[in-house]
């Protein structure tokens, strides 16, 4: 063969090579809404975890398209029992924190938003996530529930995306999580009603061992951080 | 009658399969998974109806766009030389290497509400691009206008400027060259960069969602239909896949038919 023919097959044997590159350190699957807890439990573990932070069912998608991860955080119980009926969680899920719908508002509250009623008015930009995700669902459930007329402008493919689009000021109000109004020093506008739309946080050892991840976010020191980023603790 | 056909060197017949390859196994693959029994089903339902209506009018308008404004820079690039116009070619590239989601979001810092410039379009025109059908043709002619601008910039180049002088010699003003010498000269790669910016904008996903938002109807495209449908009903993601693979691969292959054989 000659040498020039050679190259592509070099390519090749390269790429290759990079796609086996894996390492052994502890793989985190978690929902988006944990963005900012990240750092905190780096900082508190031995061995910082890698984390592949994305959507809940993005994430049960992933595994099921064979991703490697030692530990699921999903953001609802929807979506962990999803990955516990396709047989890719085998541990029993524990629930490591809550987190509630709050009504937030652009930085100095120029719709002069007041209650999630105003979430119907027209003239105002207004953001929700998508259905297809958890904290879509709970605001679908709210509306459902408290018969909202929502004239929502987007829905967001993510919480995150929402919440950055409200702190921008692009959006004048959205629903969207405690825990990503608390991170983004988001304004919410207290509304008793929404108190009742609560999501679990379900977590899962993938490899049948404890997970050190999982422990930590169960002790006392983990409360701690989960509360200092909006969560409830169970 | 045209000698037989040499056979091709292994040194270019190897990368070129593997080129095929890597091009043909996804279409491949997805085609495989389609959920072709509930495939008309699928892409019949109001949602995905929609987001059909919302691509077709985004791409369409957003490729007369780069036609109306990317030619004239084109021929500009092509018949101007110096250091501005070097630097006016980086940013006409600039959108083909930025990541579309960067794009989207420095679309937003540009022109969203509070955004440099937006913030006068909506003080002084009432004009809010972000989270409309405007909004998404705006980030579409983004990302597209490059197909367009260097494959016509290109062209002209190629052509060079000999008929213009000669048309200039014969008494035409530029703007008559423009029109009736270098328009029809040129007809071929206008039609391949209308054609190639279109598929950009049709497939166009991470500068729309970022800048426009999602909203059935309104600024939910295909891609950005499927994108969301992969996480709870990936095979209606698939389905949105084949069709978005339909529509473009007959629209260029009646464009190549008509005006890009050559």
């Amino acid at each position: 063969m000659s040498r020039t023919a050679l190259t592509p097959l070099l390519l090749v044997a390269g790429l290759a090579a990079a796609g086996c590159g894996a390492d052994a350190s502890t793989v985190v699957m978690a929902p988006s809404s944990f963005t900012g807890l990240t750092a905190g439990i780096d900082a508190a573990l031995d061995d910082e975890p890698d984390w592949i932070i994305a959507g809940s069912n993005r994430l049960v998608r992933q595994l099921a398209d064979g991703a490697r991860a030692d530990v699921l955080i999903t953001a609802d119980e929807t979506t962990m029992a999803a990955a516990v009926a396709e047989g890719l969680v085998t541990s029993e899920p524990v629930t490591v924190a809550t987190n509630r719908l709050v009504l937030a508002v652009a930085p100095g509250n120029p719709g002069s938003v007041t209650s999630v009623d105003d979430l119907s008015d027209e003239r105002l930009l207004i953001g929700l996530c998508s259905v297809e995700v958890p904290c879509g669902r709970l605001a679908a459930e709210a509306r459902g529930r408290l018969g909202l007329d929502l004239a929502a402008d987007t829905e967001e493919p993510n919480v995150r995306s929402l919440a950055r689009k409200i702190a921008a000021g692009e959006l004048d109000a959205g629903l969207i999580y405690a825990t990503d109004a608390a991170d983004l020093d988001l304004t919410t506008v207290d509304d008793e009603v929404l108190g009742v739309f609560v999501t679990d946080y379900l977590a899962a050892s993938l490899n049948g061992e404890p997970s050190p991840v999982i422990e930590f976010l169960r002790s006392p020191q983990g409360r701690l951080l989960l509360t200092a980023e909006g969560f409830v603790t169970p | 009658m045209s000698a037989p056909p040499r056979p091709t060197p292994p040194a270019i017949a190897v990368p070129a399969a593997l080129a095929v390859a890597l091009l043909a196994l996804p279409v491949v693959g997805l085609l495989q998974r389609a959920p072709w029994s509930t495939l008309l089903e699928r892409l019949t339902s109001t949602e995905i109806l929609d987001a059909i209506r919302v691509s077709v009018t985004v791409s369409v308008v957003a490729a007369l766009l780069c036609l109306a404004l990317g030619l004239p820079l084109a021929w500009i690039l092509a018949r101007h030389e110096g250091r501005s116009i070097a630097v006016l070619r980086i940013l006409v590239l600039l959108p083909m290497v930025l990541p579309p989601v960067v794009g989207g979001t420095a679309l937003l810092f540009a022109l969203g509400r509070r955004g440099l410039f937006g913030e006068w379009l909506n003080r002084w025109f009432g004009v809010t691009l972000p989270f409309t059908t405007a909004g998404a043709v705006v980030a579409a002619t983004f990302v597209a206008l490059p197909f367009f601008v260097t494959t016509v910039e290109s062209a002209l180049r190629d052509e060079g400027p000999a008929l213009d002088e000669a048309a200039a010699l014969a008494g035409a003003s530029p703007w008559q060259t423009f029109v009736h010498v270098t328009l029809p000269a040129l007809r071929g790669s206008i039609a391949a960069g209308v054609a190639l910016s279109w598929a950009r904008a049709l497939g166009e996903f991470g500068a729309t969602i970022t800048f426009a938002g999602s909203l059935g109807g309104r600024t939910r495209t295909l891609p950005v239909e499927a994108f969301l449908a992969l996480e709870q009903d990936p095979e209606t993601a698939i389905a949105v896949s084949v069709l978005l693979l339909a529509i473009s691969l007959s629209v260029l292959a009646v464009l190549r038919g008509r005006w890009l054989d050559r």
